[in-house]
């Protein structure tokens, strides 16, 4: 009995064990083909319009045009201040590096009806600033199409992508982030002299988004 | 006309008229030092926390910016630079003695009082514009343009085309606010018959009243509305993202009635004073 128990067990880890490893060789796939799509790109430029939606922050929506050339040039050109979110496409193409994280598949969920695979990221180098990222990948077409990063100093935040065409490169990104400490207890700088003794606590945590939209893409492509 | 001519002339021939324009320089220059060191570590501490998500392109570091902390000033310095000259207009002459020789003249009390009471005013506006044209030409030509960013409950962030025109209407918001202070100095120089008096009875009032105004002290809360120093600030009211057009009149309006009211009484009193100096 004792030895058909064993048998059993040995039996079902071996299943197990075989079933974690077809899923992590997916996984692997997965985000390579996802990184694929992204690296195949050599330059792109497109225009942007930014909707800052953010309690504490009052803005018009601002133009501007971005360039983006492999591997590092990025440059950002606007008539005026402009706010991005730092999470942009550069540091996705960091974060798919499969090499600099541990990888952890992380079950499956269907966004706007398509099926994507939720992965993990855990960064190998203790020193990094992100401790979490999260990709959810959709299955049919390896985009990208939410991400969530915990850092460790500066809150979370989620991005969500939508993608308009064939294109690889996402037609609107709505960055979602949570900021703690941005506030003035004393205003002032206002019309009048107010002390908010509850922002003195400083432990008030806002909420807020920032909806970045392309268009006129140009994008080349590596041959 | 004449009258008022002969009046801006006592005005500009008078070396004390001439401080308010020298203190506006400094302060200015002051102001754009500091800026000049400061302005980047300022910016850094207002935007620290969020450095961390965002980054962020364009310069706010700015000819507007700097318009806008010169343009603050207002609050606080003006005043004093205001009431030296509007202080000195009537008690000046009566401690002079110049008055009796001059209403024996056949030129009525209340065209002298008036002359120099548009004067007086000419003269703070033109203080208020000497400042916001040093202000924004300096700020232009050192540090360009670009968007405004101003701290109020939230932080507002300004085109530079629209930030201009809301500078701009501060800046004459400021001259009606200065020519209340002015038109306050002015009857006190009536009534008190002496300089010293008005300058620091004006300014003893300003800054009182500013208090009472600028902080909410339960007990005075009540008498906050009924306080020409509530509405001197309001050209802070350019500045809220969305403006209450209809606020701003009302307190343009309500500073304009003080004008106008400190003004009749100075010619009611002016007009029944025995001059014996």
């Amino acid at each position: 009995m004792k030895k058909s128990m064993k048998r059993i067990l040995v039996f079902a880890l071996l299943l197990l064990n075989g079933q974690l490893f077809s899923q992590v060789v997916d996984v692997m796939q997965l985000l390579d083909s996802s990184a694929q799509l992204l690296q195949n790109i050599e330059s792109y430029s497109a225009d942007i319009l930014v909707k800052v939606d953010v309690d504490f922050i009052r803005m018009p929506d601002k133009k501007a045009h971005i360039e983006y050339r492999s591997p590092n040039h990025y440059k950002v050109e606007s008539d005026g201040f402009l706010i991005l979110p730092k999470m942009g496409m550069k540091p996705m193409l960091k974060q798919l590096d499969a090499d600099k994280f541990h990888v952890v598949f992380n079950g499956e969920e269907a966004i706007d009806g398509a099926n994507c695979v939720i992965v993990n990221l855990v960064p190998k180098e203790r020193k990094s600033k992100v401790a979490l990222s999260t990709f959810w990948i959709r299955k049919s077409d390896y985009r990208i199409v939410r991400v969530e990063t915990f850092t460790k100093k500066s809150g979370s935040f989620l991005v969500d992508l939508y993608y308009k065409d064939e294109l690889p490169l996402p037609s609107e990104m709505h960055f979602s982030f949570e900021v703690s400490g941005f506030n003035i207890p004393v205003r002032f700088i206002g019309k009048s002299i107010e002390m908010d003794k509850a922002k003195l606590k400083d432990d008030e945590v806002n909420a807020g988004k920032v909806i970045v939209t392309f268009s006129n893409y140009n994008i080349r492509f590596q041959n | 006309m004449r009258i008022l001519k002969i009046e801006i002339l006592k005005i500009f021939n008078k070396r004390r008229s001439y401080i308010g324009f020298v203190a506006v320089l400094a302060m200015v220059f002051l102001v754009f030092l500091a800026m000049y060191y400061e302005g980047q570590d300022l910016l850094g501490f207002l935007t620290q926390n969020l450095e961390n998500t965002f980054v962020f392109h364009g310069n706010l570091i700015n000819g507007n910016l700097f318009a806008y902390i010169v343009l603050k000033s207002l609050w606080v310095h003006f005043p004093i630079l205001v009431v030296l000259v509007t202080g000195d207009l009537i008690s000046g002459e009566e401690q002079a003695g110049t008055f009796r020789m001059v209403l024996i003249r056949p030129v009525s009390r209340f065209k002298l009082i008036s002359a120099k009471f548009i004067a007086g005013l000419l003269y703070v506006s033109l203080l208020v514009l000497f400042m916001a044209i040093v202000s924004i030409v300096l700020g232009r030509v050192t540090f360009g343009n670009g968007d405004l960013l101003v701290l109020m409950q939230t932080v507002n962030i300004f085109p530079a085309d629209d930030a201009m025109w809301r500078l701009v209407l501060a800046f004459l918001f400021g001259i009606v606010s200065m020519g209340t202070v002015a038109a306050l100095s002015f009857f006190l120089s009536a009534v008190t018959g002496n300089s010293l008096t008005a300058i620091l009875g004006t300014l003893a009032i300003v800054i009182v009243l500013t208090f009472v105004s600028a902080f909410n002290i339960p007990v005075l809360v009540i008498v906050k509305p009924f306080l020409f120093t509530t509405y001197m600030t309001s050209w802070q009211s350019f500045f809220y993202f969305e403006m209450n057009t209809a606020q701003i009149i009302f307190d343009l309006l309500v500073l304009l009635i003080h004008i106008i009211g400190f003004y009749l009484l100075t010619v009611l009193y002016f007009n029944r004073k025995d001059i014996l100096s």
